[in-house]
Formats: C-alpha cells, structure tokens, sequence
C-alpha cells in the first residue's frame, strides 16, 4: 500500500491561468506524488492540456504556486521543465522522423569519442539495449518513420525515461497504439512507478485509467471536480463527476422531457399563443422520394402560405421557401402549454402545436399513417395541398413551404415507421471507429452521446464522407452515397454542422451574405453566373427567420458574435435544403439567448421532417433535444436509448459499463 | 488640456483603423494619381500620347500575367511557372506558325494551359505545395521552350506583327486585350459561382470542403487560368517583339506580377481577390521605374523604390486581421 502523505514530486497548488475571456484554470491543486500514476481527466475545455502546459513549462501560471520537489518552481521554458526532470510524451509523437532510431533516442547525448565525434556504434549498441528494455527489437541504425506508432511512442517514452526524468507526462499516450501495444506501455508505466517516478497520465478510455492509474484527478470547467484515489470511486460516479451531473440531482428531478415549446419564453398568455411554428419549408417537395413537408400548422395562420418563391419546377431551382408567417396558436398560458406523452409532443387542446410531418413518402404511405389533423390538436381541418398524410404527397411535389395543414400530433410511432433518411452501415476506421451503424429516420433526432474522443465527431465526417473510411457505407433515401466526397453528401441531402465553428465553418474574411450562399452558390445563379436577387432573397429570408444579428448583410462574418455565426452556418445548410442534418456541438460556445434559438430551431426543423444527428456534450441538451441516443465508447456504438429510457443517468450509465462486460 | 489630449487619442484611436483600412483598398489609386500629378508637373513630355502608349505597352504582359496570378493567390497559392509559360508560348507560336497566326496562337494558348494543368493537378490532387510545384515547372518548361526553339527566331507573319503593333483609335490592341481580360477576370471573381469559390476556398479550405465546394477541381481551374494567360501574354508580347525569343521572353515576370498583385493589396494569406487594384498595383510599378528614369535616376535607384512600396503594402494588408 502506497502511502498518500509521501512528499509529492510536483504540486499544483491553486493554480489559475486566464486567457483573453476565460478563465482556463481556477484555483487548481494536483499532487503527483512518486511511485503513483495519477489519472488527469475532464471534458473539452475542462483545462487537462492548460494544467499540463502549466506543469511543462509551456505557460506560465497567473496564479497560485508550481512546486517540484518540495521548492517553489518556475519553468521558463518546456527545456527548462524537461532537463529538471519533467518529461512529456504527446499524442503526435514528436520526434525527427528522418533520422535513426538511435539519433532519436540518444538526440544531444550521444555518446562520443575522440574529438567530440559521435561514437556510432557505442550509440548504437546503447540504442538496442535500452529499447530491448521496452519491447521493442528494432534495427536502431533505421529512420524512426518506418517503425510502427506504437514502438514510436516506445522510443518517445524511452527517450523521456532515459534523461533521468522524475515525472512523465503521458497524453493520451493509447490513442494510436494496438491492444499488445497498450499492454507493453503498460508494462512500462508499472516499471516507472515502481521506480519511484511520478506519472501524470491523461486519458479517456476508463478501463485503461482503472487498469494502470493509482489516484485520479477530475477537472471541469477550469476547476477541480474531484481529486482522490481511483479505486474508490466506480465509473458511474467517474462518469458524472467529468460530466457535471449530479447523480442525486438526475434521480430526482423530474425528467425535462423535450417539448419544443418550452424554451421559448412564455409570458402569459399571449406569449404562449405566440408560438412560432413558423413553416421553414426546407424540404425537397419536388424530389420524387422526397417526404412532402407538413409543417406543423395552427388554428389560424396569420401570415398565409408563401409557398415555393420559385415555383417548383427544377429541383435545384427552387428557393428555399420560408413561411414568414407566424402562426398564433391558441394554446394555455404558461410552458404547461404543450403536454407530454410517450415521448412525443402533443399539442395542448387549443391548437396545434408541434406536428412531427406525417406520411408524406408515397412508398410507404401505408405505413405511416397518422391522424390528419384533428386528434390531438383539434386545429383547423387537414390542409389542401399536399397535406393529408396518404394521397397529396408524391402528387403534389411542389407544395414546399409553409401549408395551412390542420393540427394534430404525429404518433411515435409514425416517426418510427418511417424509413431512414440516412443509414449508416459499418463505419469503420482503425483506432478511431468500429462498425458504427447509425439510422436517422425524418422528423427524429438521434443524439450521440459519449464522452471526449469516442468517436462522435467522426461518426459525423464519416457520415458526410470527410473523413476517410477503411470500411462501411452510408446510404441516403436508400441510395448509397459515393466515398469521400462531402459534395456527393451534400447533394443527396445531408449536410455537417462542423465543430469547430471558427476552422471549419465560417470563412472568415467573407460577409455574412456569402458564407450564407457559400454551399447554395450552384443553385442560385443560371450557367455559373450568381443571381444577385436570389442570393439576397434567400439571404434576407434567413437572416430574419434565424434572427442572425449583422449591422448588414454586407458585415464580415467575423465580426459576428458565435452564436450569430452559428445561425449563420445554420443558415447555409438550410438554404440547400437538406434532408438530415448534422449537428456537431451547435451551441457550444454560444450565449444563453442564442443557444436557446438554435435549440428551438433544432426542434422546429425536425418537426418539419427533417432528419437531425445532434452531438452535445451538454448531457441536458442532448436528453431534452433527441428522441433516441445511441451512446459511443472507444469509436463503437455500445448502446441505444429511446423513450424513458433517455435520461442523462442511463447514458451515463452507458458510458460506464465495463467494455467486455 | 489632459482631457483634450485624451480626446484627440481617442480619435486618432478610434480613425487609425478606418485610415488604414482606406490606404489598403485604395492606397495604390492614390499612389498613381499622385505619381501621375508629379510627372504632370514635373516631367517634360509626360503628356504626349506617345508616351502614355510605350508605358501601357510596356506595362501590357504584366497585367495580364498578373490577374490569373491575382486568382491563384487569392487561393494561397502561387505561380512561378508564368514566365517559362510566356517562353513557351512564344517558342510554340513560331513553330506553328506556318498554319496560321490563329492556330498558332490557339496551340500556344493550348501549351500554357496544359503547363497550368499540371501545376494544377500536384498542388490540388497531389499535395504539393504551390511555391515547389510551380517551381519546377518554372525551370522545367523554360528548358522545354529552349528545346523547342533554340535561338530568337524573327518571324514575318504580318497578321501576327499587326497583332501586335497595331492600334485602334490610337489604343494598341495588346492594351485592348489586357483591358477586355481585365473585364472578364473582374466578371469571373465577382458575378461567377466559380469565382466565389475561388475566394471561399482561398479563406477556409477546410469550410469549402465541408460545404461541399469542388475544391480541387477549382483549384485545378485557377492554374490552368493562370497558364492560359501566361501563355496569351507570351504571345502577345512576342507579335510586339517580331521574333520569338524562349531564352529571354518572360524572365522574372513572376516577380512583377506578384508585386503587382501585393501592391494592389490582395493578402498572400488568400481568399481577397483584388483585379482592379491589381493592375493598378502594375501601372504603379511601371509608372513608378518611368518617372526615375526620365529624372536620370539610375535603375538601382528604382529596385530600392520597389521593395519600399512592397513592404508597405504587405504592412497595410497585414493590418486588418
């Protein structure tokens, strides 16, 4: 038994690190202490690589106290960390990938002779002997490129060992090794700490942090959520200290059941009544297959009908229709307004309220039967074109836009039964996903829960063909797309909200009028020439719908706030109009008002038969937002919610269950 | 007083920006009225027709050299391969010479977009960088064009001398077709859906991508634009020449149609796409090297001139980020 009042090796001691507008680190205290390897875990953003830079001497704290063996420290430089003993190993291997194995091993201390001339066969001969050490028996005299990752990492982690270092830094050193790989690193980690070296080791693979680590310290949010010895806390707890979620907290508290109404703000009755249920009029009325859109409609729609802008015809041609109408809806005062059962919203007996579109495609329209109008919602009579759920659909392909449909809550069931806008099949791509199959029927919204590095974001590229696949296939409306080519994607309907807003979404130098129109440019102009009116119609259209806040549309979109650039990117998909829709992080980093909208708008666009894949970290967002979960560890699904079964204590719970049973 | 002071710091504060933001989009306009009003004044001759004629000729292959380097550029990425095209150009144009001046042209045209294609295909679908693509086929397709014709060759072709000394309404044709390429380059970056994605691409590669941009076959297009007009200025400028001259045709032309696109103020970094100001960023420079002359200021005199404006530009591009 490892004693925990030994003298730590290195001590943070309330540590705080502000970047321009965070807050990065808040009072953090960690103690590594020798002969222990201690687990550094948290979210995105939860400040793991700030701590380590901090500790490496990559920055400099703003507060607080660094102390190294028992004094106070300050690095000034990651050589400074390094030759005091502190060595770091990095997810990219940094090492020269030109030069031998020994060079890389030996690079400074290189054993010399006479005249300062490097000695090469003493370095060669110390090379072998010290990687024999570690499992690896590999000609030294060769470039380090043409190993393996995994015996690349053991020459990093034999050269940290190797300059005597008394702490090592391991980030996410697994990520690219083999399963037999991971068990010699292991193997080394066990070697360090009965060594008496202190190991910092930052991971998101649970089985792992449980395999090798003594201690565990949790960070969220720039703080410190929990710090204590490993085995005393199982995955569940692990699992909701990372998260943010309070176990207690999640048991009882009512679950908030999505309702697409709630969050709007609800002032009286009046508000209440005003809820949008604005027709986007997204959808593809005038593809053959295509789902005809039965926006939700209300008992009386002020606004009208605006209907195709275009006019049918040419399926690339038509503009987006938008509904600016705001339909009132005679619902009850309060956010009571919209009533819950069986995971579906059901429209208060006022009006109508949130109509998942029913039937629509004409080959299944046996199948996906739903009440037209009336049943629950008791709104006007079912709308004329297009509307009623059996005949209008394949018929009438250009009543896009906002119909004066009549009320009425689609079943569950009607959501169900419909087929898969996107199936995905097989997914796969070494060490980062395993045979993922995802189905995204229209009108539903399938989470992706996980934590950090399972393999979400991926799921998505790989979906959109961004990111290449070693197997799998994905087809849309029943139509394989081709491989690689997010263009391909794009076309059949399917569009990726990035990530990563500022380095894949928005293109900066550009106004907000043209990152608009960016993916819709093709369908906006005749023979390659843009239409100047049909930008800005489609443009003004959106700016309003989504309320993006621009001085004009003229303003680069850099000046935007995040969430304005969100609905910015938001609106550059829907101006394609897409079938399923892809949303990595929508709302991370974005104010409360905005997230809300974006939320809101979510809501809105599946229930006008839109397909979504909503990717959150926000545990809440994710359970209030999705129909059904499906929850990913290790870049494999291991597990669907749908129904009651959506609540953040179940996909947590998820998450926690031990890989092999 | 302390307080006055404060207001004014506040102005100049609150006015730097917009100054430096006014200088970029439309400092080289200003630097070539003010050049302009200066040899109005002070150079003798400077008004006669004739004078303005030689400049514009003069000034004429750069220009036009420039805007497809304008559209490359304006991806992240850079030509250097322009002069070579230029030799080239002018080596295949005497060779087929004997079809016709309009064949000829067309083929050598041909040649330049086929070196532009390839150019093209390492940096889009290869992975090459620009700057060592278009390199090696700088050196390469000048050694090529020497192959092809050796030593100058003069040529009689009259309709291919007219084409290039002729003038209409007192404007040299070649000034015509840099002005009408000037138009339809403008057109292209404006009004095209080709064009807003040269520049989607050239300030977010990753977005376009995402957003399901052609981007390798835009990037494809950009350098065969590039070599195509390389190659019509190679042309041109060998009608003016009467002889084809591979060897020296086109020698550093890379450089003063890339100063021309900075001056002009369109950011290395991509995805700006300035033409107008490009071939004023050319009449800049031009102007700028005939001024020192006519004062007998030795030719050094103007390389140093150059690099200050150059570096001014870059300075005022740089600023807005």
């Amino acid at each position: 038994m490892r004693r925990t009042d030994v003298e730590p090796m290195l001590e943070a001691r309330g540590i705080s690190k502000r970047f321009p507008g965070v807050l990065a680190l808040d009072g953090v205290s960690l103690a590594l202490r020798p002969g222990e390897v201690h687990a550094l875990v948290g979210e995105n953003g939860a400040g793991k690589s700030t701590l380590i830079k901090v500790f490496t001497g990559v920055y400099r704290p703003d507060g607080g106290e660094l102390r190294y063996r028992g004094a106070p420290a300050a690095f000034a430089t990651p050589m400074d960390a390094q030759r005091a003993g502190i060595s770091t190993i990095y997810q990219e291997v940094n090492l020269v990938p030109m030069m031998s194995v020994a060079r890389n091993l030996l690079l400074g201390r290189e054993p010399r002779g006479r005249l300062g001339v490097i000695d090469t066969a003493a370095m060669y001969e110390e090379a072998s002997r010290v990687l024999a050490g570690y499992g690896v028996a590999a000609d030294v005299r060769r470039p380090l490129r043409t190993l393996g990752v995994g015996a690349q990492q053991m020459v990093a982690l034999a050269r940290a060992v190797s300059v005597e270092a008394r702490v090592v830094v391991m980030d996410e050193p697994t990520s690219s090794l083999e399963p037999r790989e991971v068990e010699t690193l292991f193997g080394v980690i066990r070697r360090l700490r009965d060594a008496g070296i202190a190991v910092l080791y930052v991971s998101h693979r649970l089985d792992e942090l449980y395999q090798v680590c003594d201690q565990v310290t949790v960070l969220r949010d720039g703080r410190l959520a929990h710090t204590g010895r490993l085995a005393e806390l199982d995955r569940l707890r692990l699992i909701s200290l990372m998260l943010g979620r309070d176990l207690s907290d999640v048991r009882t508290r009512g679950l908030t059941r999505f309702s697409r109404i709630r969050h709007r703000p609800t002032d009286g009755a009046a508000a209440a009544a005003r809820v949008g249920a604005q027709g986007l009029g997204i959808h593809r009325g005038d593809a053959p297959e295509a789902n005809t859109p039965t926006p939700s409609g209300g008992a009386s729609s002020r606004g009208g009908t605006l209907g195709a802008v275009d006019g049918g015809g040419e399926r690339d041609d038509a503009v987006s229709a938008v509904a600016p109408a705001r339909v009132a809806l005679g619902g009850e005062p309060g956010e009571g307004a919209a009533g819950v059962s069986d995971g579906t919203v059901v429209a208060p007996g006022g009006g109508a309220a949130a109509a998942r579109p029913r039937g629509g495609v004409s080959t299944e329209a046996g199948v996906a039967v739903a009440s037209p109008g009336g049943e629950a919602g008791g709104g006007a009579g079912a709308g004329e074109h297009g509307a009623g759920p059996l005949g209008g659909a394949s018929t009438d392909a250009s009543t896009t836009g906002a119909v004066e449909a009549g009320g009425g809550a689609a079943e569950h069931g009607a959501v169900e039964g419909r087929a898969p806008v996107v199936q995905a099949r097989g997914l796969t791509r070494r060490h980062v996903l395993s045979a993922v199959d995802v189905d995204i029927r229209p009108g539903e919204v399938v989470g992706l829960g996980g934590l950090l590095g399972a393999g979400r974001t991926e799921t998505a590229k790989a979906i959109v063909g961004a990111l290449p696949l070693d197997g799998g296939q994905v087809l849309v409306a029943g139509a394989p797309l081709p491989k690689g080519s997010t263009a391909a994607a794009i076309r059949a309907g399917v569009s990726l909200l990035p990530e990563d807003r500022k380095a894949e979404g928005i293109i900066p130098a550009l106004s907000v009028r043209e990152n608009i129109a960016l993916a819709a440019l093709p369908s906006l102009g005749r023979a390659g020439v843009v239409s100047d009116t049909k930008i800005d119609r489609v443009v003004e259209i959106f700016m309003r719908r989504l309320r993006i806040k621009a001085a004009s549309p003229h303003q680069p979109v850099s000046e935007l706030s995040g969430g304005n650039q969100q609905k910015v990117l938001l609106a550059r998909w829907l101006a394609v109009r897409p079938r399923a829709l892809l949303l990595d992080e929508p709302t991370r980093g974005i104010d409360v008002g905005a997230k809300a909208e974006v939320q809101a708008l979510i809501d809105e666009l599946a229930e006008e038969g839109l397909g979504v894949l909503l990717i959150s970290s926000d545990l809440e967002e994710l359970v209030e937002g999705a129909d059904r979960i499906l929850v990913l560890r290790e870049g494999a699904v291991v597990g669907e919610l749908s129904g009651d079964e959506v609540t953040e204590e179940r996909i947590m719970a998820t998450i926690a269950e031990q890989s092999d049973g | 007083m302390a307080e006055l002071t404060a207001r004014t710091q506040a102005r100049v504060a609150v006015l730097k920006p917009r100054v430096f933001a006014w200088v970029q989009d439309y400092g080289v306009y200003a630097a070539v009225l003010v050049l302009l009003l200066f040899n109005v004044l002070f150079t003798p001759h400077f008004l006669d027709a004739a004078n303005f004629r030689t400049q514009l000729v003069q000034v004429t292959p750069i220009v036009i050299v420039a805007l497809g380097m304008a559209l490359v550029i304006g991806t992240q990425g850079i030509d250097l391969s322009v002069g070579s095209v230029m030799a080239l150009a002018a080596a295949l144009v005497v060779m087929y010479l004997g079809y016709g001046w309009l064949p000829a042209l067309i083929v050598a045209v041909l040649g330049g977009a086929v070196v532009g294609a390839a150019g093209g295909a390492l940096v889009a679908y290869v992975g090459v960088q620009p700057i060592v693509a278009t390199l090696a086929l700088l050196v390469g397709v000048r050694g090529l064009a020497n192959v092809l014709v050796p030593q100058l060759v003069e040529f009689r072709n009259p309709d291919l001398i007219a084409l290039g000394s002729s003038s209409v309404a007192g404007i040299p044709v070649i000034v015509l077709i840099a002005a009408a390429l000037t138009v339809i380059v403008l057109f292209v970056v404006r009004r095209t859906t080709f064009g807003r994605q040269v520049v989607a691409i050239g300030g977010n590669r990753t977005a376009s991508e995402l957003s399901g941009l052609p981007v390798k076959r835009v990037l494809l297009t950009v350098y065969v634009i590039s070599g195509l007009l390389a190659a019509l200025a190679g042309v041109l400028a060998t009608a003016r020449l009467q002889a084809s001259d591979p060897t020296s045709l086109g020698l550093f032309i890379e450089l003063s149609a890339i100063t021309a696109v900075v001056v002009g103020g369109t950011p290395l970094t991509g995805g700006r796409i300035r033409v107008l100001s490009t071939v004023m960023g050319a009449l800049l420079m031009q102007l700028l090297s005939a001024t020192l002359i006519k004062h007998n200021l030795p030719q050094s005199w103007t390389q140093m001139v150059q690099a200050v404006i150059i570096l001014a530009a870059v300075y005022a591009t740089r600023e807005r980020r």
